[in-house]
Formats: C-alpha cells, sequence, structure tokens
C-alpha cells in the first residue's frame, strides 16, 4: 500500500526537479554541476520506483530503488571530493 | 537474500555519505557551497539511517511522518540558497565593474580640458570635473547639491534654469556661445547642453560641457573686422587691384581693376597678367617678376602697356608686390593699376595744342584792318582776309558786306557793347575775342585787337588786327578739359599735388594734398614753413636733405616720410617732385605729387614683423627646421639645421634636399628620403622611420627624430614641404644601452639556479623557470596564488603559515629586507626547506616584493648528518680521554700499591712522585671529557685542582702554609697544559719540601697571566727560606729540576728566570701557539 508520505515525497521532489531544471542555467556556474545534477535526479527516479513498486514488481523496484540511492550518494561523494581537491582557481573557473 | 542486497547497497550509500561528510570536515574549504553541502549530506544521511537502517526502532517510528519530506526539502532549500548565492556573485562582479567603468569615466572626465557638469531635473548640480569647479575656486564635492543660484549672480542663474528647463522640455541639445562669470570676471565660453537620459529615454537631468571661447573670439572679431576694412579698402579703391598666384593667374581684382580692362571679374579670372601686357612690355616685366620673386626686391613700379577687351592699348601705372603667407614663404603677389592713358593722352593733347599754336603764331597771317571810329566798319582789309573769312577783302572794302555781318550773332552784343566802350571813353585798345561766320558758313573765334588812334586826317580812327583764333580756342577748350579729368583722377588716386614758389616760400596745394595732410582750406597757411610743421619731426632732415640734393643736382627726388595731421594722427606720405629753374639756372619753383602710403607702409611694417618674428622663431627653437619648395629645392634652413647638416644658410638655399639633408637607415645605410617627397603627393603629415642617421657634410652623424609636413597655400595647394627634425644620438644610444641591459637583466632572471618569484598584493606572479620547477606547477597555476596556499598550514615553529608569510612581506613593503626559512609544500603534499631573501622593489610606482628561493632541503639534511656525525665524534673522544684518565689512575694505582710493600723510603719517595705526576696528567684528560672543549682546559680550574692534590698529598697544613693565585681565566691547548701541570707539579713539591722547614709558616703564589701577544708567563713564588748563598739551582741535578728545566725548554721552548730574594720565585714564559689545535 502507498503511503502517503511517499506520494508527498515524491509531488516535493518533482517539483524541487523542476525548480532545479528552471534555474539550470545559473545553477549550472556550480562547479561539477553534472554530478548533482544526476544525483538528485537519480535521487528522484528513487522516489518513483518507491511509489511504483506498490503496484507492480515490488522486489525488482525496491531493488533498483536502493541501486538508486547508493548511486545518487555515490555521485554526491564524488562531488565531494571533486570540489575538495581541486584547486580554488578551477573551482572558481 | 534480497533484504541483504538491499542492505548492502544501502550500506554502501551511507559509506559514500560518510566519506562525504569525512572530506567535508578533514578538506574544507571555505566556499559557501560546501558548507551547505555538509549539512545537506547530513541530513541525507539521517533520511537513511531512519529510513533504511533503523525501520523497526523507536526513532524510525517517530519520524515516520516527516522522514520522507525532509529531503526534498533540503536540497529544495539547499538549490535555492546556491541560486541566492550564485546571484550575490554575479551581483558583486557587476558591481565592481561597475565601480571600475565609473572610476575610468571619473579619471576622464576630470582630465578632460573642457569643463562638464551634470544637473538633475530640479537644476542641482549632481556632479562636475574639476575645471568646472575651479572657476569657483572649489573641489567637485562641494558644487554637488548646488543650483546655479548658488554659483552665479541671480540674473544670469535664472537665464540657465530657463534655458535648462526648455532643453529638459525639448529633449534637444543645444549650442550656444554666451557669457558667463568665472573667477568675477566675464568670459565667453561654448556651451553645449544636452539632455541626460536613462536607459528608457526619460530626460533625469542635463549634461552641460563648456570651454572658454573668449580668446577665439576676440581673434574672430578682429579678424572679421580686419578683413572688412581689407575688403571695403579693395573694392572700393580707385587704383585697379589684382591678387594672382606666383604664376600671374588672377584669383582677385577689384572693380576698378576690370573696369579699367574692360573685362568681366569672371573672365579675368581666367586669365593671367601677362596675357593683358602689351607684348613689348611682356619681357620686362617678366624680368621684374622674378627679381621680385627671387627676393630681390620687396616691390618695383613700371610703367606697362595693358590691352583692354576692346583691343585699345592702356599705359598703365603699375605697383608689384609680393604677399607672403605666415611663414614668409611668397604665395601671392598683389598688383596695383593706375590709368595713365587720359593722363598721357591730356599731355599729348597739350602739347600738340602748343605745337598747333606755335605753328599757328610761326605762320600767322592776320587781318589787319581800319575803321572810322563812329562807324566801326572797317574800311581797309590786309593779310588773311579770305583765309580766315571766306571772302575776298574786296567783298568788305567794296562795301558788298559789312564785318559785322559775320559776326556771331550771339557775339554781336559783346562786339557791340565794346565799340561803344571804345568810342564813348575813348580809351586806345580794345581787346575782344569773338565768333564770326565765314563765308562757308562756319564758325570761327577771332581775336579782334583794336588801337584808337588818329587818322591820318586827325580824326580818330581804329586800327586794329583780328587773328584766328580758332585753333587756340579748341585748343583751350580741349585743355580745360583735360585738367578737369587730370584733377578728377587724382582725386580718385588720393595724389595730391604741390607746387612751392622757392623764393617767396608761396605754397599751392590740391585739394587732395590739403585732405591727405588732414587739413581744410581754413586752416591752411599756403608756405612752406606751414608744410614744414607738418612733418614728423624724425623725417624733416631727411626731407629737406633729399630735397635740396635732387634741387641742386637738377634731378627729381622721391622719398617716403612721415606727416602729423592736425588730429594728431601719423600718416606715411610718398612724394615724388623736381625743381624748375630760371634760365640762369637758379630753382624757381619745386613741384611734384604726394600720396598717402599709411596703409600700404603699415601693410609692410607688419608684413616685415611678422617676417622678422618668424626668422626670430625658427632661429631660436632647438628643433631643426628646413623648408623646400615643390621641387624639393630648399628655401629656408634655420641654426640648428645648419649645425646637424653642416651646410650654412647661404650655402643650403637653392640646393635640393637631398644634397642637404642626406638621411640613411641606421642598419642597412640606405637612404630613406623617399617618405619626404612622397608628402609633396599626398599632402599628409609623416614621420621619419625609426632608427634614421643623417650624414652632416663634415661626415659626421646624428640620429635624428623628425616629421615631414605639407606647406599649402592659401587655396590648400601644396607648396612645399617643411622637415622638422632634432638630434636623438643621445636618446638612441641611451634607449640601446638600456634594451641590451634588459635583455641581461632577463637572461639573468631566466636562467637563474634561484627561484625568483614578485609578490603583488601578497599573490605570486612573474615566476622565472626556477621557481616553476622547484613548486612544480606551472607559472599560470602559481601566478596569483598566495605563498601560503604553497605552504603546510604550520610552519616548524608552530606558526600560522598565512600569519607567518603576511608578516614578512608587510616587513619587507615597509622597507625592511627579509631573510628566513620556510617549509614550503607542492601540490602532491612533498615538502621542502628553502631559505627566502624578500626585497622591496618599486614597479611602474608600485610597491611590490622580489622574492628569491633558496631550495636548501639537501643542505638541511647533510647538516644534519654532520651534526649527528660530530655528536658521535665528541663522544668517542670524550670517551677516549675518560679512558685514558682511568687507565693512569689504574697505573697510579698499581704503582702506589707497589710502593706500599716497600721498604726502601727512596723507592717509596720516587714512586710517589712518579705517582703524582702520572696524576697531574690524569687531571689534565679529566678536564678534558668534562670540560666543554675537547681540546682546550681551563687553567684557573686545573692549577687550582692541581695544587690542591699536591698539597694534599704533601706533609704541609693550610695552616702553615696559604696558597694564592693569581691566574687569569686563561684556555689553553691540552699539548701544552701537561707540561705546565708537571712544572707546577715539581716546583711545588719542591717547595712544599724545601722551602718552610721547621713549621715555618709562609704564602706560596702561583700565577698565570698573558705577558705580551699569545705569550705567558707562569710564576711560582714563595716566601719561604730561599736559596743558600751562591747555590745556582739551574746547575742541580736533582731530577725535579731537570725535569722543570727539560719540560721547559723541549716542550714549551720557554725562558726561566729564578729570583731568589725573600724566598725563590719562579717565572717561565712561553708562547700559547706552540701546536695547532686538534679538535
Amino acid at each position: 500500500m502507498v503511503e502517503t508520505s511517499e506520494i508527498i515525497t515524491l509531488v516535493l521532489g518533482t517539483a524541487t526537479l523542476f525548480f532545479l531544471c528552471a534555474n539550470m542555467q545559473q545553477l549550472r556556474k556550480l562547479p561539477f554541476f553534472e554530478l548533482i545534477f544526476y544525483s538528485y535526479l537519480t535521487l528522484v527516479v528513487s522516489w518513483w520506483l518507491t511509489v511504483l513498486e506498490e503496484f507492480i514488481w515490488s522486489d525488482a523496484l525496491n531493488l533498483l530503488e536502493h541501486t538508486g540511492y547508493l548511486i545518487s550518494s555515490s555521485l554526491l561523494a564524488l562531488w565531494c571530493y571533486k570540489t575538495a581537491f581541486k584547486s580554488t582557481e578551477q573551482i572558481k573557473k | 537474500m534480497k533484504i541483504s542486497v538491499i542492505v548492502l547497497l544501502d550500506t554502501l550509500a551511507c559509506i559514500s555519505i560518510l566519506f562525504s561528510i569525512s572530506i567535508l570536515i578533514f578538506r574544507r574549504k571555505s566556499i559557501l557551497w560546501l558548507d551547505s553541502c555538509f549539512l545537506l549530506l547530513l541530513l541525507s544521511l539521517a533520511f537513511f539511517f531512519i529510513s533504511n537502517q533503523l525501520e523497526s526502532s523507536a526513532i524510525s517510528v517517530a519520524l515516520d511522518p516527516y522522514e520522507n519530506f525532509l529531503l526534498p526539502f533540503i536540497w529544495l532549500f539547499w538549490f535555492f540558497a546556491m541560486l541566492k548565492k550564485i546571484q550575490l556573485i554575479e551581483l558583486e562582479k557587476a558591481h565592481n565593474k561597475l565601480m571600475i567603468s565609473e572610476q575610468n569615466i571619473m579619471i576622464l572626465l576630470q582630465n578632460l580640458p573642457q569643463k562638464i557638469s551634470l544637473k538633475n531635473r530640479r537644476s542641482e548640480y549632481v556632479t562636475c570635473n574639476g575645471h568646472f569647479a575651479s572657476d569657483f575656486n572649489r573641489i567637485p564635492e562641494e558644487i554637488t547639491g548646488k543650483t546655479d543660484f548658488d554659483l552665479y549672480p541671480a540674473e544670469m542663474a535664472e537665464k540657465y534654469r530657463k534655458d535648462d528647463h526648455r532643453i529638459m522640455t525639448s529633449a534637444k541639445t543645444e549650442e550656444t556661445d554666451e557669457k558667463s562669470l568665472q573667477n568675477g570676471h566675464t568670459r565667453w565660453i561654448h556651451t553645449i547642453k544636452t539632455p541626460a537620459l536613462d536607459e528608457t529615454g526619460k530626460v533625469i537631468g542635463i549634461l552641460g560641457i563648456f570651454w572658454d571661447v573668449t580668446e577665439q573670439r576676440k581673434m574672430r572679431e578682429n579678424l572679421r573686422e580686419s578683413e572688412e576694412r581689407f575688403r571695403k579698402t579693395f573694392i572700393n579703391a580707385a587704383l585697379g587691384i589684382s591678387i594672382t598666384d606666383l604664376e600671374g593667374h588672377i584669383e582677385h581684382c577689384n572693380p576698378a581693376y576690370y573696369k579699367l580692362l574692360g573685362y568681366t571679374e569672371e573672365e579675368l579670372r581666367e586669365m593671367t597678367i601677362s596675357s593683358l601686357i602689351h607684348p613689348d612690355d611682356r619681357d620686362a616685366n617678366l624680368i621684374m617678376d622674378r627679381r621680385l620673386l627671387a627676393g630681390e626686391m620687396s616691390s618695383f613700379e613700371i610703367e606697362n602697356r595693358y590691352i583692354n577687351k576692346d583691343g585699345h592699348t592702356i599705359l598703365v601705372h603699375e605697383y608689384k608686390s609680393i604677399l607672403t603667407d605666415e611663414t614668409g614663404i611668397p604665395r601671392h603677389m598683389i598688383t596695383l593699376l593706375t590709368d595713365m592713358t587720359e593722363r598721357r593722352n591730356a599731355e599729348q593733347r597739350v602739347k600738340t595744342s602748343e605745337e598747333k599754336l606755335r605753328l599757328f603764331l610761326d605762320n600767322f597771317s592776320g587781318i589787319a584792318y581800319q575803321a572810322p571810329l563812329s562807324t566801326f566798319q572797317p574800311t581797309l582789309f590786309y593779310g588773311a582776309v579770305e583765309k580766315i573769312t571766306g571772302y575776298t577783302s574786296d567783298v568788305f572794302t567794296q562795301g558788298r558786306m559789312a564785318w559785322n555781318d559775320l559776326i556771331h550773332p550771339e557775339d554781336q552784343k559783346i562786339v557791340y557793347e565794346e565799340e561803344k566802350r571804345l568810342h564813348d571813353t575813348q580809351e586806345h585798345f580794345a581787346d575782344n575775342e569773338y565768333r564770326i561766320v565765314t563765308r562757308n558758313n562756319s564758325v570761327r573765334w577771332v581775336h579782334d585787337f583794336a588801337r584808337n588812334v588818329n587818322g591820318i586826317d586827325g580824326k580818330p580812327i581804329i586800327q586794329g588786327s583780328i587773328f584766328d583764333i580758332t585753333e587756340r580756342k579748341l585748343a583751350e577748350e580741349a585743355l580745360k578739359k583735360s585738367e578737369e579729368r587730370l584733377r578728377l583722377a587724382q582725386e580718385s588716386a588720393h595724389i595730391g599735388m604741390w607746387e612751392y614758389d622757392l623764393r617767396s616760400g608761396k605754397a599751392n596745394w590740391t585739394k587732395e594734398l590739403e585732405l591727405i595732410h588732414g587739413i581744410t582750406e581754413n586752416t591752411f597757411l599756403d608756405s612752406y614753413s606751414a608744410f614744414r610743421e607738418r612733418v614728423h619731426p624724425d623725417d624733416l632732415e631727411k626731407l629737406e636733405r633729399t630735397q635740396n640734393e635732387a634741387i641742386r643736382d637738377h634731378r627729381t627726388f622721391e622719398l617716403d616720410f612721415r606727416i602729423i595731421t592736425p588730429s594728431g594722427e601719423v600718416r606715411w606720405v610718398s612724394s615724388k617732385g623736381a625743381a624748375l629753374y630760371d634760365e640762369a639756372g637758379h630753382p624757381m619753383t619745386a613741384y611734384g605729387v604726394s600720396t598717402d602710403t599709411t596703409e600700404r607702409k603699415k601693410a609692410e611694417l607688419t608684413l616685415l614683423d611678422s617676417e622678422e618674428n618668424l626668422r626670430t622663431t625658427l632661429n631660436s627653437i632647438a628643433d631643426a627646421v628646413i623648408a623646400t619648395d615643390t621641387a624639393g629645392m630648399i628655401t629656408r634652413i634655420n641654426p640648428a639645421a645648419e649645425r646637424l647638416t653642416g651646410w650654412r644658410n647661404g650655402q643650403a638655399i637653392g640646393k635640393p634636399l637631398t644634397e642637404v639633408f642626406l638621411i640613411v637607415n641606421s642598419y642597412s645605410g640606405k637612404t630613406v628620403s623617399d617618405h619626404i617627397f612622397r608628402v609633396l603627393h599626398t599632402g599628409t603629415i609623416s614621420s621619419l622611420p625609426a632608427n634614421t642617421r643623417l650624414i652632416s657634410r663634415e661626415d659626421r652623424e646624428f640620429q635624428i627624430a623628425d616629421s615631414v609636413a605639407p606647406i599649402c597655400g592659401m587655396r590648400g595647394e601644396i607648396t612645399g614641404v617643411v622637415l622638422v627634425f632634432r638630434d636623438v644620438t643621445e636618446e638612441y644610444t641611451i634607449r640601446e644601452a638600456l634594451q641590451e641591459s634588459e635583455k641581461q637583466y632577463r637572461l639573468f632572471y631566466e636562467t637563474s639556479p634561484f627561484a625568483i618569484v614578485h609578490v603583488k598584493s601578497f599573490k605570486m606572479c612573474h615566476p622565472n623557470q626556477s621557481a616553476i620547477k622547484l613548486y612544480g606547477i606551472s607559472a599560470e597555476e602559481l601566478t596569483n596564488t598566495h605563498p601560503w596556499e604553497l605552504s603546510p598550514e604550520q610552519q616548524p615553529d608552530g606558526s600560522l603559515s598565512r600569519d607567518k608569510a603576511i608578516f614578512y612581506m608587510k616587513e619587507a613593503l615597509a622597507g625592511h629586507p627579509q631573510y628566513f626559512e620556510w617549509v614550503h609544500q607542492r601540490r602532491d603534499g612533498t615538502q621542502f626547506d628553502v631559505e627566502i631573501a624578500l626585497t622591496r622593489v618599486y614597479l611602474k610606482g608600485e610597491p611590490q616584493i622580489t622574492a628569491t628561493v633558496i631550495d636548501v632541503t639537501d643542505r638541511k639534511r647533510a647538516l644534519k648528518s654532520l651534526k649527528a656525525s660530530l655528536n658521535e665524534k665528541e663522544i668517542l673522544l670524550q670517551e677516549i680521554f675518560h679512558r685514558t684518565k682511568n687507565n693512569m689512575m689504574v697505573i697510579s694505582a698499581f704503582l702506589e700499591l707497589q710502593a706500599a710493600s716497600m721498604e726502601n723510603k727512596e723507592v717509596d719517595r720516587i714512586i710517589h712522585d712518579s705517582v703524582t705526576r702520572i696524576r697531574t696528567m690524569s687531571l689534565a684528560h679529566e678536564m678534558l671529557y668534562k670540560g666543554r672543549s675537547l681540546s682546550r682546559i681551563n687553567m684557573q680550574e686545573y692549577i687550582k685542582d692541581l695544587t690542591q692534590i699536591l698539597a694534599t698529598g704533601s706533609s704541609i697544613s693550610p695552616e702553615q702554609v696559604s696558597l694564592h693565585f693569581d691566574i687569569e681565566k686563561i684556555e689553553i691547548l691540552i699539548d701544552i697544559a701537561i707540561p705546565c701541570g708537571l712544572i707546577i707539579n715539581e716546583l711545588l713539591s719542591n717547595c712544599f719540601k724545601y722551602a718552610f722547614p721547621d713549621q715555618r709558616k709562609g704564602i706560596v703564589t702561583i700565577g698565570l697571566k698573558r705577558s705580551g701577544e699569545k705569550q705567558l708567563e707562569l710564576s711560582i713564588k714563595d716566601n719561604g727560606v730561599g736559596l743558600p748563598e751562591g747555590f745556582d739551582i739551574m746547575q742541580t741535578e736533582t731530577l725535579g729540576v731537570q725535569l722543570v728545566t727539560q719540560i721547559a725548554h723541549h716542550q714549551l721552548h720557554a725562558t726561566i728566570n729564578v729570583l731568589s730574594e725573600d724566598g725563590l720565585s719562579w717565572y717561565i714564559s712561553f708562547s700559547e701557539d706552540l701546536y695547532a689545535e686538534r679538535v
């Protein structure tokens, strides 16, 4: 059974994704923005899978959902690493 | 299985997050998005742990309603925060750019020569530049917020306010000249007021740009007045005036000129002067023109025949001169024509008339008549009656016709009245002229001279003679007309005539001359003395001398002199004259003509002044100047150019420029004169190529810089070129030396084995190759990097690298050079020791730091190794000394043990002495390993310890013999210290044994002091019994004394003095430099 909180999370997450896309032009100026963007996108996909798993292929989609979490967190870690170990000049560029 | 996979995935995700957190904690950078990210990741972690790992826990249950909301919110919050931050950074960048742009604009405005102000819609000054504010003796900031009413008089401010309102309403730029108040003075300013618009096109104020045009306006006004004056003079002149170019093409002519020649002005502009001159006169005129152009004369006068449009020849008096431009170059010729035809014709007619009259008189055949007084009807006629009247004399004598019938009806009355008067008054003479009508009905004039005489019969009769004066009458008529024309010509040409009776001093002047002198008929005194008073005092003597000499020599004179009019005005007059002489050759009358030449003189003087100023300026300027004509021939050369070219003015004028001004390229040696002649074609200003060398006439060479400009005539045509050049040899040499020096310094900089970087605003820049190699990054990466970014966070002394680096750099910038050691860290984390020298340098007036960085890693490593090695050796040496001392002590202990088993006292004494000597030496070794130095012994301590050992070992108690020390603080090598110790041992042992027998009390003094440079003196004195009388201690054969002398002589190379007064005193002097230091 689908949890209300999951639906709300999905709605909020998707809205945030829209916000992100709407301000892409500005936010692109963040260093290694692609990593952040794909990290969040993967997270939103996982939330979608959380809801979908209640209807079909619950086990497979659940596995995909958690795989998505792993990818998302890995991309985030990679972003942290790159921003932390690159020189200030590179970041400013 | 599936759950465990999911748990594994979540666990890996948690590890990733933990990894991220650890990066952020240990490798944080002060960047906002990383800080924010840290928060985000912590919360993300919370999410994972709460939602996936602790699903069954109480915390998970408690947070269940919120756990999933949190993460999207955090992401949204973080994206939003980042967005705002990026906008803020961009806003800041834009603001900075705007500030820089504004600063640049302000600098530009402040430095513009114009006065610039900006007002808002309320006509308050928003800003202005320094030039504007300086008019009010204020600074721009003081003007801001003020209105025109605060700065200008109320009336002027009100006008400005209205102007502002009008411009802001119409939104159109206005440009005008107007009066303004500057520093209390009214000045003319040129004003451009422009509505200031915002980006929407709305008027937000007024931008005013002003500059002072008072001087330009005055000059323009003067120029206009001058031009007007000359134009009117030109147009209204009675003389024909034309202005031509140097080839004679007519450019301008006045009405008198073209009327004289019968052409229109437009037709004349297509002609040359030469084409108007009679062919026979052209050559003479051409010669004069050439002389004029060659500068042989400033003007000339000539009488030429011109041919007018109708083909008639006109005799003219021609005055021609040159017009030059500001530089003195001839540009135009001006020609003044006076029509001499009428005057010549009149003269000719007078002459003809006179000749006719003479001929008439020579061939006159008049009519002689006789008539009775009562009738006046001639009855006798003689002479050329028929010739005069056309009738034969018979007609009158026979009464067929009366004489009075011939008289012209208009003259009959006059004749009748004259006859009546002769009859009534009985006068003797009647002289009458009247006309008669001849037979062919022609009218002739006759002169009737009648005489009242008595006839043969005694009756009064009239005898007379009649002459035909028709020709004379006609001549008189013509003369009268001619004189009238002459008078008119004089009036129109402003030529006055004068005549002086040299005997009476009476003078006759024409009206024109009176006008020239500014006098009226009423004020003229008609005498030479009156004229004399009018002459300028400075010119009077010259005038009279010239006049008198000319009269004396029977020639004409011509003179320019000044006169003073009654109003005080000084005028120039040109006068020509001659004298008439009586038969004896005595002058009777002087006559002549005068013309007012004031304007011409002024023009000539102005021209002369202008020429003089130009010449002085050219001769005074430091730059060399050469001018040429269009053919490249030199027309002018100033002294500076003479010096550089080696050609004198007189030699260079007329020479080709390429001969005098020989320039070549410094490197190729090829001539580079082409561009000069190119200017003649292009008409544009040109400069010499760089590295141009001038070769003078004496083969001296100068490096020069120059510019070539065309000389343009009044109509813009190129009439030559002017070269301005100067000697830049010294500058060139300095520049070459500078370039060479710069190359050397650059080479040194680039090839220096030391790393050298500049530090500007605490950031590194301009690294050399060694610096790039040392820091292991590219020059681009190194540039703008703070020194502490290439250093560990802390230096070895614990201070923060950033703070310490800033301290050193500030000290260096304050002018205190800094030398210190530093630890740097490359990007890969490797650290290396360097020595850094910071010195302040000024580049473009800005203080910067030059940092010389020397990698001392290897040296430090070697030093450390060396120190360790030295420590090891010191310890080893100390150990050797220690072992030596121990061995000696063991030996002495063995000897003492052996002595204890001996019963022989002498052997016991000998062994005891030997033990004492061994201890003396071992004490020295003990002091070495205990002391600071491994080669030198502190003698103060050594002698005291040794004395103490000897005193203890002897039978002398401290109460009996007291020991005194006079020892300086001296450290000497062990090679000297041990012999010294042995000597002290022997001498003190003897002293204790023999100096104080029978419990005698005394004092022993041991001394060691410096007695000279590198000289030491050891002294041992006692106040004991001393030596017996006649005892020579140096001759004794005791072992102790022998040891002392042997050691002193062979080991110390010492001198020994022994004194036996109040005891015994030993003085042993030796050098402390006997042995070299070994450790």
